[in-house]
Formats: C-alpha cells, structure tokens, sequence
C-alpha cells in the first residue's frame, strides 16, 4: 500500500523545484524521462517562480510535475512559533503559517481539512505539492496519516480537547481565572494584530512566559461566536463536563454574537481557527474583559488564558460551502468559492473564476502561501460589491478584518505564491483608506501607469516611495471624490463594531474613469467597430451608402462607416505625451503606443515633455463596411481588469483609421505633469516685454523630402513655412505689466488715451523721441531693442495717399492664458512706407524652416493667421530687413524660437474677458461639427496666445496696412471670387509656378494653370492607384485611400470630390501621406491650398505644395443622414433613384388597394392626430446612435393632394417625421426663441430634439392629442398632459406646439407603409378611445420607411411614367 | 357629387386653379364654393416661382406664383395679432402662428421656387389663394 522512499525536506529546498508527490502510485507514470530526480535544477534555476503567470493566459502554467516514484515525508506539523525550537523561517517571520519540520529542515506548510490532533504530531505525508520560494519553500499537505496512532497532543480529561498552550491541563482545577466557557458557531477570525499594549501583556504573559521578544508587545486575534442564549448555555457553569458534547447542540439556537480574544500564546492558534470557521466549537477555561476598542468604545470580551482548552463538537459544515445564491453586489457579506484564475499586482488582486475580484490590498489580512493560481479557496465574510465603472462590469472580493481565506483544495499548477510586503508605503496607505471600488481602480491606476511609463518614468516616480507621493497617488488623490476616502478603526474596532464601520457601504463610482493605456483603448474601439458592424449596425450604414457613392473614372467606390464614440461612451481618460510623428502627425503617444489627435488648436507652450490628460473627447473611427474578418476581436475585452492587470501585449489586427479629438477647454486637457527641469511660467514671462515682430503665414507646405542636390531643403526632415514678415513691430511695454483686477476689467479704453496719436499725425515728420515720457513708449527703455528699428526714425510723407502713416499705434496685449496685460504699441519698421500708385510696401516674404524638433511650432501655424515671435539681438528678422529687404530668405526656427499667435480687436472699452471662464465656441453646433481653423471667427480672441485691444479709432489706420498687404502681397484671404468653370474659387497672387516647368517641346505636355485655394465639404476620397489597390485587396469597392494608410511614404494618387456651393469639382493628383490630415475624409469642410486650376471640368490638380487644412468636421454618427436629410443635397449631388422597388400609390386609391403590399405616398404632413413622447429609459448603448427620445405611440394624418390618411410610426420614424433631428429653427420660432432656456451661441444651432429632451428630462412623459382641425394645420387643437406633477409651462406648451407645427408646414416626404389590416385597426380602435380620443374614418397606413421627397426624382419618374403610358 | 377631396389639398396647374366654378353658397363662413367639374374643393397646392411681391407690414403678404401656365394670386396673411377672427383663440397660439407666418413671409422672394398650400377664396371676385404653408423644397 504506502511505501516509497522517504524524501526529506532538505532535499525538497535544495532541489528548488515545484513537485507534486505521492506515496501510492497507481499507475506507474511514463514520463520519468523529462522528470528529473528532486535535486535537479537544470530545468528551474531560479526558484520564483513566476508570481503572476495568468491561468489561460498567453503563458499557460504547466500542471506540477510529479515525482516519477512513490514518496513521502515524515516531520512534525506545528503551529507558528509553538515550538521554542523551531528555527524562524525567514519569510513568515510574522506569519500565521503551520510550520512543518523534520531532522532536516523546517517549512511554512499548508494541510486541508487539519484534525486537531494533527498539531505537535509526527506525521507522515502521503500526499503533497512542494513550491519552491526564496526562504526554501511551502509545503502543501493534501494527505497524511499519524505515524503512530497513539501519538496526540497532551490530552485533556475528555476526547478531542486541546488546550491552547502545550503543557497546561485544564483537568488542574483553576481558580477564578478562566472560569468562562463558550460553545457556539465560529463565525468569524480576524488577523493577527500586534498591540503594543504591555498591561495586558503581563496578565497574558501568565501561562506561557517568554514566547515573545518584545514583552511589551501583545500578539493576538478576534474571534466572533455564535452562542446560544438558553438557560443552560447561560449558566456560568463550565460546559466542559459534558460526555458526549453533540448530544448536546440539538435545540441550541446559536444567535448571540460573542467576542473572543486570543492573545499571546493562544494567538498561534491562528491558522487553525481560520479553519474551524462555520464549525461549533466549545472554548472553555476563559476570562471576561471589557477592552477598551476605541477611545470611547469599550468591547466585553472572552479572553484566552493559558489554560484555555477548545474543543471541536461538530465538523458538520465540512463540505465545500455553496455559493451564495443571490449575489447583489451592496455591500453584504457572504462566503464566496472558487478557483482561482489570476493573480495579479504582487497578490492584491486575486482573480476568481475569471470575473470575481478579491482585493488583499491590507497588510495584515496576510492570506496563505498555498493561494495559488489554481486552488480552490473559500472566501468567509467578504463584501460583495458591484462598482458601478462606466467601463466594465465586475464583481469585487472586499475583505474586511472579519474576512477570512480558506483553501480548500490546492492548485495542480506550478504557479508561485505571493506574500503581500509588510512594509507599506504611502501608496498602501492611501489604498487603504478608500473604500474597496475605488481600491480596485486604484491598483488599475497603478497597472495602467507602469504600462504606459514604462521607460518614461521610474517606478519609484510612479508609485512613490515611503516619504513622497508618486505620479498614481497624486492622479487618484485629484480624481477620487473625498466620499471614498474611509476612515479606518483599527482591527478591534472594525471586527466588533463591524456593521457600524461603514464597511461595505460604497458611493457612487459612475464617474472614475478607467486610465487604459493607447493600446487598450485602441483595442476596444476595433472590438466595438466589430461588435457594431456584426450586430447589423453595418446594415444601415451600407443602405446609406447608395445616397453616397459617386463614381469616379467608371469605378465604383465604396464609402467608409464613420463611428464616433464620446468619452461617456468610452468610459476612459486618456494620459500621454503629446508628440509630432515623423510623418508630421500629432499624436498622443504612451509606452504601449500611439493614437493620432485632432487638435482644433495647439498652445504655443505645448511641448512632448509634458504628460497630458484629456477627459473630454470624442474617438473617430472610420473603416469600410466589409472589414469583417476578425471575429476574435470581439471577444476580447481591452478594458477588463484582466486585460489591464496582465501584460500581454495585445497586436492590432485590423487597421481602422483612428482618431481622438478634443478641444483646449479646461475640463478636457490638463497638463497632468510637467517634467521638474520644465518651466511653464517662462513661455509667459517672454511675453511681459520686449519687442515682437509680427508674421501672417500665408501657406505651409507639407513635408518634403529631400531630393539631391536641393538647396531649398536642408538635411534631414524639415517642413517649411511661407510667411510675410509685417511691417510693424509690436512692442509691450514691461515696465507695469498689469494683473487684471476685477474693477480694471470694464476700464476704458481712454486711459491709455490714444491721443497721444493724433498728436503724431500732426506732425509732418515724426521721429519718435525716445526720451519721451508718454506711458506707451515709456517701456521702450531697452535702447539696444529700439535701436534695432532704427529706420523708423524718419518718415517720409505718401503724398498719393494724401495722408500720413502712422508710426505707433497704442494697445493693449492680454495673454490667453494669463490675466497678464500689459500696454504696448505697434510701430511702423518701415522706412519707405507709402500708399498709392506706385508705392509697393515692402513687407517681406519669408521661409520658416522647421526641423523635427520644432514641428509642434509647426503645427501651431495656420494659414491665414498672424503671430509674433520674439525680437532677439542679431535676430534673423531684423537683420534680414536691413540688409536690402531680400526676398527668399529662409529661416531656421529652432526651439528657442518661441511663436504665439496673435489676434486683433478694435476696442471703445477695453473689455476685458477671463479666457479661463469663457469657451472658445469650437463646436458650431452641439455634438456636430468641430471647427478646426480659427480663421474669420470671433473665436479667434478666445484661441490665440495674445491679442490685442486696438482703439476702434485706429482702426482703420491699421486695417488699410492689413489690407494693403493681403491685396498686394499675400492674397491668400479666402475672399470668394468667380473664377470660370471653377465656381466660387479665388485665386491666389501666387501666379503658377507650375508653369515654369512649361517646356517649349509642345510635346511634353504639363499641366498649365493657375494655382488657387479652394473650400468646400469634401464629399468622397478616391484611390486611383489601381496596381496598389489590388495588392491590398481583392475586392474592387475598396476603393477608400484609407485601406492604404499602412503602405507608409507612399504617395497616393487620388481623386477627391469637394462639393462647393452646389457643385461638384474633383481634386486629383499624388497626395503623399505626409499632406494627408489626420481626420481627413468625407463630410469634413477643408480648405485646399495651392491646387492647379486645370481648365474646364470643374477639375483641379494637387501638386507638391498643396496642403490641405481641416476647417471642420462632422462630429455626429449619422452624418449621412445629415446629408440625406437636406433636399437640395440629394436633389443635386446624388441623381440616384430610391426606393425604386416599391411602385406609387395615391392616397385616395388606397381604398381599392386592399394588398398588403408597401406602397410608396408623396405626401405632407397635414396634422398631428396625438403623439405620446417619453424619456428613452432603455439603457443607452455604447454607442450613441440610439435615439434619446421615445415616441411609443405616434399618428400623423398625411395629405397627398388626392385624399389623406392616418400615418402610424415608430419612434425612429415619428421623429423624422417630426423633424427633431433637424436644426431649430429659431427664426421661425420668432418671438418666442427668447423663451427657450439657455439660448446662446452655443444653443443657436442645436436640433429640435436637444430642446425636446430637455421637456422630457422635466416631465418624464408628454400626450398630444389633436380635438381641432386634420385638415387644416394651423387649425389644430392641441392639448398636451404631461407624466410629472409638474404643469406643463405656457413656453413649454409652445415650444411643443411649434416642433408640431414646424412639422406641418414642412417639406414632402416619401413615405413607404402598408396599409394596416383590420386586425391592427381593431388593436388601435380599442386603445385610442382609453386615451379620450375618437378613431376616424380614414384610412391608416404603416410608415415603414421615411425619407425627404425628392422632387427632381419625382417628376422624372412621373415624366417615365406618361411616357409608358 | 364627391366631397372627398374637399378637405384636401388638390394639386393643380395655375389655368385649372383659375378657371374653378364659382357658386355662392349658403354657408357663413366660405360666401363662395369653388369646384372643378363638380367636384367641390376648398384647398389647393400650387408650385412655381414667385413673380411678385407686395407686403403690408403686419397686414398681408400678397405675391404670384407662376408654373408656366398661369399665375395664382397667393395672400398670406400676417395679421393674426389684430384680426377678431383669430380673438377666440388661445393668443399664445396665435403668436406662434403670427411669427411662423413672418418667417415665410421673409422667406418668400422674387424669384424662388415655393410650393403653396392653402384654402381657395375670392377676393374681389378673384380667386385668391390663402396660403398657410410655403416651402422652397426643390
């Protein structure tokens, strides 16, 4: 039976190998030859093993490898610190670990199911796991057997009675001390705590003496029981006496909760009590103590003496607990069983059966070495929770003191065990002191931080150490809402009072967001395009796509899906630093990787060392409809915990294109850390004073490529920039930068009186006296700046012009970012300045050169705008300007450089506005369209660095010099011009520079024209590169120059379609990957610079220099139902027939047609009959495209000009019927408007549903029910009743009335719909009338499908028709 | 006789809108009932571009519509705000009607194509018609 060879645990250490072993082999194993003898090491030199390697994971663990021949170990088995000879074992030196050992060796050890007589016995192991770790080791005893049958601890008088400490009889009779006996449920163990409390240790101290080092120090535990309140229970009688004790349960109700306290020697009886619990038990030989727990909360408590004897009177509860049935995730406490599937950050996380979560983040909750991947283990007395994280769905393990962790089956696996470190750190501490939800997402904190840092910051600037905060604490710290934060008591308090510790109870955690790394959240959103795109969403989008195609060289193409996912949807900060990728893309980069961002506008101090964090932003996503083919992605879950908290690395699959746009509002982009060696307040502090020279960038180019022998490009990557150096030097005066009081806000323009101006312009010549002790010119003390301008000093006269130019203009600069202002002027650097005929102003046109490290400057730069950079000794600028006003010249802007954009005004009162309370209104309309350039808006004085406040006075002083310049020189202003065959185009003064490649060989033809820039919605991206395109896909309708993003540095030749005032011009040629945006694509408005106008055709041509820039795009989902819904769009752009299947139908024929069969209507709205809106309380989907309001119920009586009819929709279809996706028509509104709450700038352009959801918001649920005219519009009678206690107001009321009017009087519509049969009829017939309203007489049809007439299609189909007549 | 239509707005081409028949009738409310080859209508729609103008602040827009086979004279009326025979009525539902029909008003121009619906009147012994809706919608 049991034989085999005896292995010692010696051995066992040495040999550092994870084992599995057994005395009994049944079967002899085959596989002797890959399992080497014990003292191998070959296979495992390093004895960790690995701590977290995932079950099912990328690296599956191994199962233990058996010893290949019976064996079995024969030791003693202990309780920690029992026996004065066992050695400390190094790594459980506080542990409550068994202990077992033999001649050779001692090992923490774990036993299933231990028998009381098990301790201080030798036993011999039958069956066992041996875990290597770096203290030697962890022996896992699955069976044993006593080795001599009689062998035991020193009994009591009675059977299976133990007494705490060894070598003490309760049969000696004690006296007063220790006259108590429990007999009861063991319901709960706390863990051992040290008190440093040396009173009681004295009294403690009585039985076993000097067990403890430190005398003064007083180890122990809690335990809770579950006693019975009868008269014999009562009885301060010892229980002990009682022959056979279970006899004795039945008819005990054990309800009243009593505390034990196992100090001292008793305390080692840890691991065993852990293990009673759920058991009865009877401890006798105790003494009553009222403890003081807290400073005004004192605890009667039973505690153990050194006589103290415990019995076990029933194991009845043996088996494996169930499971909890009903788990609501509040906060209960409960037992909880499962296997164990992850461990994770150093053993606080602990994944169960893949979707529960047990948090062992407290240091003193010291869980067993044998919680491994793979065991079995039983949680008692653990908090359910279920945070409510927008991002996931979990179960959390929240162990509290009364928690404990029983293993009940030990793992098969060679997976490692974890001790949590005993030395805290602040991290620990403040993970601790929150409540268990937000511990979790913490330690996700933690994980997400060392993924995307890795490399970027130390681990210690990460998680801190134990006297500084790292980089997670002060993210948590600003995220957390101080609820979270919890207050903790201590083990006794929070073990006795437990349910009034607040244990369990969590706040609402809706608004943490996750911090996933790039990778993750690039991952998710693939999984979720896949997910839409599977579920049918596709479907909708492809059917769309018939109003979109345009065909192009005799191909069709197909039209990519755009999704857009908010942040709410996402559930997920973003945190990264901001780079320019080589290919000149601005991104948000991390350790895991990249996402491309679109920036409506870059601060000039953005710079790549800062870490930022963007809370608000919406994720753009665009594929082709048929990119299907991973279906694994799906059931990837990036944003789980477990995808998180491993570090596998997740391989993109598919390559949509992607991208995140946020604008510059406080709440979306903080600089969430700044390395220390940055100085932010610098960028500022340039701009207090000084001398500026202004620029108006008028076109960048994209990136070139450097070609041989060109001198224009230097080496390596550089982008250039052409600029016009203006003739006027700003000048802030730093000798009283001003911070903006309150009061100074609303100051008057005067006091910085402009006529000091006048007085100039009095003057014949003017020189500017540099002693003069006039507050605008009095901060020009720096001689050395002022003499850098030298050649303003004399004037000449513009006789032509008849008038005088000035020299200075005064101002008023505030800085964006800053409340700083400070005064300053504007000073004319040109020497020869004249107006009029003949007299060309000498601005000069210029190169800025940017090279890899400058490209953020780069990409702050717009066409079109004006900016300053700061005026330097021997600065490019100005020596260029003296020496002959060279044009051509380049320059190289370094980092040094600093540029901020500029913006004008031209102020009566100097207005001050706070830019920190005032949002630049970058979003033309809510949720729809991003406006990227700040070209000709008022947004301009929110968005630039610094702008100035120029008297209205002298405006026009300034204006003409701007004007001047853009007419003469520049001209790039978009200023709308009839070009021929290029409708709406304007032309730029850039004469073709294309035509210099004209050749006198007519042969050799070129393309000949003139460049322009041209605006207008683009509507499809074409790919004519035909060989490309077939080697990348085998289907032609992936014709979308996205499906090539991956070919990288190729240059595309594409054709892009840009509708512009109702026409349509293609622009085509080579686009290399470089010009082509991030964000680029159908339904963005962009501005095409620098295109060759090729005659006729409405054609264009993109050449090297063209750049594209953005100016807005779509930020709605259904962008294509945007463009369907306007009749002029579909009537001109899309000459495609609809809905042709289905044949026409009058209205007044339907009463013949008696068919079942859709029939199309071209009808209008006449009336509302009634309408019932709701709040959609159905769970909003990830992805918004769901409609925010219900309409269950909705009939609309429909005139066709041949009769009317009754209309039934659903929610989707009364809706477009009603218009609410339309703008609201806020001038039709009249004098109303003024009523709608909130209407701004910002509210201007919202849909009609936006104001309809805010009714529904107040009431929950509005009936409309027409008792006036149906035939008539402006006739209808409506009332409305509203679901709230609320009154419906009078504005309310008309802001109902007028969306059902406004839907009267609108367009044509075709509508697809059956005509009901009778049984739906009789439906409606019997729940109208409950409603107070009456069924007519007129005929109802079904809407199944409604879209905006298209009158151009109509009348050809009419025409057809007479024809086939 | 069929009154089927009566309630409808009837397409017609401007030279059938003109030449309806015109018969006093008994009832208060419409002095004259128009058919067309004896069926009664009462609304009518007609589409083309405007071709005149005249407004009356606060008191009517008049303006023609002309589809290539005639024009309909089209009255749209602006003075909800003082006529007696809107006083019955709810005033904040008049407002909204006054304003609505500002707006249209506006928006008919010389020139522009407009789809006209409305109740057929006469004017003077003409046929006018009352618009209550308008829409650019080609």
């Amino acid at each position: 039976m049991e034989g085999g060879k005896m292995v010692s645990i010696s051995e066992l250490v040495r040999g550092c190998r994870p084992l599995t072993a057994t005395s009994t082999l049944h079967s002899p194993l085959s596989t002797s030859s890959h399992t080497p003898p014990i003292s191998s090491s070959s296979s495992f030199p390093n004895s960790n093993l690995p701590p977290s390697t995932p079950a099912g994971g990328v690296t599956a663990p191994r199962i233990l490898t058996p010893l290949n021949h019976p064996s079995y170990l024969i030791g003693t088995l202990n309780l920690p610190s029992y026996l004065h000879s066992t050695p400390a074992l190094p790594c459980c030196s506080h542990s409550t670990c068994f202990v077992f050992s033999d001649a050779s060796s001692t090992v923490c050890c774990d036993v299933l199911h231990p028998d009381l007589r098990i301790i201080g016995n030798r036993i011999r192991v039958l069956s066992w796991n041996f875990i290597p770790s770096k203290c030697g080791g962890f022996l896992e005893i699955i069976r044993w057997s006593f080795l001599d049958s009689t062998a035991g601890l020193s009994r009591c008088s009675n059977l299976d009675a133990f007494p705490l400490v060894l070598g003490s009889s309760s049969a000696s009779k004690d006296g007063s001390k220790g006259r108590y006996s429990l007999r009861g449920v063991l319901e709960s163990v706390s863990p051992v705590s040290v008190i440093p409390c040396s009173i009681v240790t004295r009294t403690s101290q009585s039985g076993s003496g000097t067990n403890f080092s430190t005398p003064s120090n007083l180890r122990g535990f809690l335990a809770q029981i579950m006693v019975c309140e009868c008269e014999l229970c009562c009885s301060k009688e010892v229980l002990m006496p009682l022959d056979d004790p279970r006899k004795g349960l039945r008819g005990h109700c054990f309800t009243k909760p009593q505390i034990l306290y196992f100090c001292g020697s008793g305390s080692s009886w840890h691991p065993l009590f852990t293990k009673l619990i759920g058991n009865v038990i009877c401890i006798s030989h105790l003494k009553k103590k009222l403890v003081f727990i807290g400073k005004e909360e004192s605890q009667l408590m039973y505690v153990s003496t050194g006589k103290t004897v415990l019995r076990v009177l029933s194991m009845a509860n043996q088996d494996l607990p169930h499971k909890e049935a009903v788990i609501k995730g509040m906060g209960e406490c409960g037992l909880y069983s499962g296997i164990i599937t992850g461990i994770y950050m150093q053993g606080m996380v602990i994944n169960l059966d893949e979707r529960v979560w047990l948090l062992i983040t407290d240091r003193l909750l010291n869980p067993p070495h044998s919680l491994r991947v793979g065991a079995l283990i039983s949680v008692r007395n653990v908090h359910f929770l279920n945070p409510k994280f927008s991002w996931t769905k979990m179960l959390i393990l929240g162990p509290c003191f009364r928690t404990s962790i029983i293993v009940e089956g030990f793992s098969p696996l060679e997976t490692g065990c974890h001790k949590v470190s005993q030395s805290q750190s602040l991290l620990g501490k403040f993970i601790d002191s929150l409540g268990f939800s937000a511990r979790l997402w913490v330690l996700l904190v933690v994980s997400c931080f060392r993924k995307k840092f890795s490399g970027i910051l130390t681990e210690k600037e990460i998680l801190g150490s134990k006297h500084r905060e790292g980089l997670v604490q002060v993210f948590a710290r600003s995220h957390l809402p101080s609820s979270v934060f919890q207050y903790r008591y201590g083990v006794f308090m929070e073990f006795c009072k437990h349910d009034s510790c607040g244990c369990g109870t969590e706040p609402n955690y809706g608004q943490l967001k996750l911090v996933a790394p790039i990778s993750n959240l690039v991952h998710h959103c693939e999984a979720m395009w896949m997910k839409n795109q599977l579920e049918g969403d596709c479907e909708t989008m492809i059917n769309n796509n018939k109003f979109s195609q345009l065909s192009c060289g005799g191909r069709s193409h197909g039209r990519p899906i755009t999704r857009i996912l908010p942040s709410e949807a996402i559930g997920v900060i973003l945190l990264g630093s901001l780079k320019i990728s080589p290919s000149g893309r601005l991104q948000l980069i991390d350790a895991t990787g990249c996402i491309d961002i679109v920036l409506p506008y870059l601060p000039s101090d953005c710079n790549s060392n800062s870490i930022y964090e963007v809370n608000d932003y919406s994720l753009v996503m665009e594929g082709m409809p048929d990119q299907l083919d991973h279906f694994g992605l799906v059931e990837m879950e990036p944003f789980s915990c477990r995808s998180i908290f491993e570090s596998s690395p997740l391989v993109r699959e598919i390559s949509l294109t992607m991208y995140v746009y946020f604008h510059l509002r406080k709440s979306s982009l903080q600089k969430f850390l700044v390395y220390p060696h940055m100085n932010l307040k610098d960028n500022l502090k340039e701009l207090e004073d000084g001398r500026f020279h202004m620029l108006h960038v008028t076109h960048k180019f994209p990136v070139l490529q450097k070609f041989q022998k060109d001198q224009v490009v230097s080496d390596g990557l550089s982008m250039l920039v052409e600029a016009v150096v203006l003739p006027w030097d700003l000048f802030l005066s730093g000798k009283n930068p001003t911070k903006v009081s309150k009061g100074q806000k609303k100051e008057p323009m005067e006091l910085y009186d402009s006529r000091n101006y006048h007085e100039y312009v009095s003057f014949k010549r003017c020189k500017i006296d540099h002693a003069s002790s006039r507050p605008l010119s009095s901060g020009l003390t720096d001689k050395s700046s002022v003499a850098g301008m030298g050649s303003c000093s004399h004037l000449s006269d513009c006789s032509s012009a008849n008038k005088q130019y000035p020299v200075e203009i005064p101002c008023l600069a505030c800085c964006r970012s800053d409340r700083l202002v400070s005064s300053g002027s504007l000073y004319c650097t040109e020497a020869t300045l004249k107006f009029g005929a003949g007299c060309k102003l000498s601005a000069l046109k210029v190169l800025l050169e940017f090279k890899s490290e400058s490209f953020f400057k780069y990409q702050l730069l717009q066409i079109g705008g004006y900016y300053i950079t700061k005026h330097q000794n021997k600065d490019l600028f100005c020596n260029h300007r003296d020496s002959d006003y060279v044009r051509g010249g380049k320059f190289l802007i370094t980092t040094g450089t600093t540029i901020w954009s500029l913006s004008f005004s031209y102020d009566e009162i100097f207005h001050y506005t706070d830019p920190s309370l005032v949002t630049c209104p970058l979003h033309n309309s809510q949720q729809t369209e991003l406006l990227l350039q700040r070209s000709t808006d008022n947004c301009h004085e929110m968005c630039s660095d610094i702008h100035l406040h120029i008297p209205a006075d002298l405006k026009n002083e300034l204006d003409v010099d701007f004007t001047v310049l853009e007419k003469d020189l520049i001209k790039t202003a978009p200023k709308l011009e009839e070009v021929a065959n290029v409708p709406l185009c304007f032309e730029t003064a850039m004469t073709a520079s294309m035509q210099s490649f004209q050749t006198d060989d007519s042969a050799f033809l070129l393309p000949e024209g003139n460049l322009v820039s041209l605006q207008g919605q683009v509507l499809a991206v074409h790919n004519l590169n035909h060989t490309s395109l077939d080697a990348h896909s085998s289907n032609e309708n992936y014709g979308d120059v996205r499906q090539l993003r991956l070919s990288r540095g190729v240059t595309w030749s594409m054709c892009i379609h840009v509708l512009m005032d109702h026409h349509i011009v293609s622009i085509f040629g080579g686009l290399s990957e470089h010009a082509y945006p991030t964000g680029f694509g159908p339904g963005v408005i962009a501005t095409f610079h620098r295109i060759l106008e090729l005659g006729g055709q409405n054609r264009l041509m993109l050449t090297p220099v063209s750049f594209i820039a953005i100016n807005s795009m779509k930020l709605n989902n259904d962008q294509y139902n945007a463009e369907c819904s306007n009749p002029v769009y579909v009537s001109e752009l899309y000459n495609v027939a609809p809905l042709d299947a289905v044949s026409s139908c009058l209205i007044s024929e339907l009463i013949q047609c008696l068919e079942c069969k859709p029939m199309q209507f071209h009808c209008r709205i006449v009336a509302v009959r009634f309408l019932v809106l709701e709040k959609n309380r159905k769970p909003q989907p990830k992805v918004p495209c769901r409609l925010s309001v219900d309409i269950p119920l909705a009939s609309f009586v429909l005139d066709d000009g041949s009769s009317s009819c009754c209309c039934w929709a659903n929610a989707e279809r009364a809706a477009t019927l009603l218009r609410l996706h339309e703008e609201f028509p806020l001038k039709a509104f009249g004098s109303s408007s003024w009523k709608l709450k909130g209407i701004g700038i910002d509210n201007a352009c919202r849909t009609t549903i936006y104001h309809l959801e805010k009714l529904l918001k107040k009431h929950g649920r509005i009936t409309v029910k027409n008792y006036g005219s149906i035939s008539d519009s402006s006739s209808q009678d409506l009332m409305f009743s509203v679901g709230s206690k609320d009154l419906l107001s009078s504005s309310d009321e008309n802001l109902l009335k007028f969306i059902i009017l406004n839907a009267c009087i609108g367009t044509f519509w075709t509508i697809i719909g059956d005509v009901m049969d009778s049984e739906a009829v009789g439906q409606l017939e019997e729940h109208v009338p409950k409603m107070g309203m009456t069924m007519h007489s007129m005929q109802s049809i079904w809407a199944k499908e409604v879209s905006y007439a298209n009158p151009l299609t109509e009348a050809r189909n009419m025409v057809e028709e007479l024809l086939n007549r | 006789m069929s009154n089927q239509l009566y309630n409808t707005h009837v397409k017609l081409l401007a030279f059938d809108l003109l030449s309806l028949t015109q018969t006093p009738s008994p009832s208060s409310s419409d002095p004259i009932s128009f058919s067309r080859r004896g069926t009664p209508l009462s609304r009518a729609e007609t589409l083309g571009t405007v071709t005149s103008r005249e407004l009356k602040p606060h008191k009517f827009l008049k303006f023609t519509v002309d589809d290539g086979t005639g024009c309909v004279p089209c009255v749209l009326w602006l003075n909800h705000l003082s006529s007696p025979y809107f006083s019955r009525r709810n005033p904040a539902d008049v407002r909204l009607i006054a304003d609505l029909a500002e707006y249209q008003a506006s928006e008919v121009k010389l020139g522009v194509l407009a789809r006209v619906r409305g109740r057929i009147t006469a004017y003077r012994e003409c046929l006018v018609m009352e618009a209550c809706s308008k829409a650019n919608s080609v």
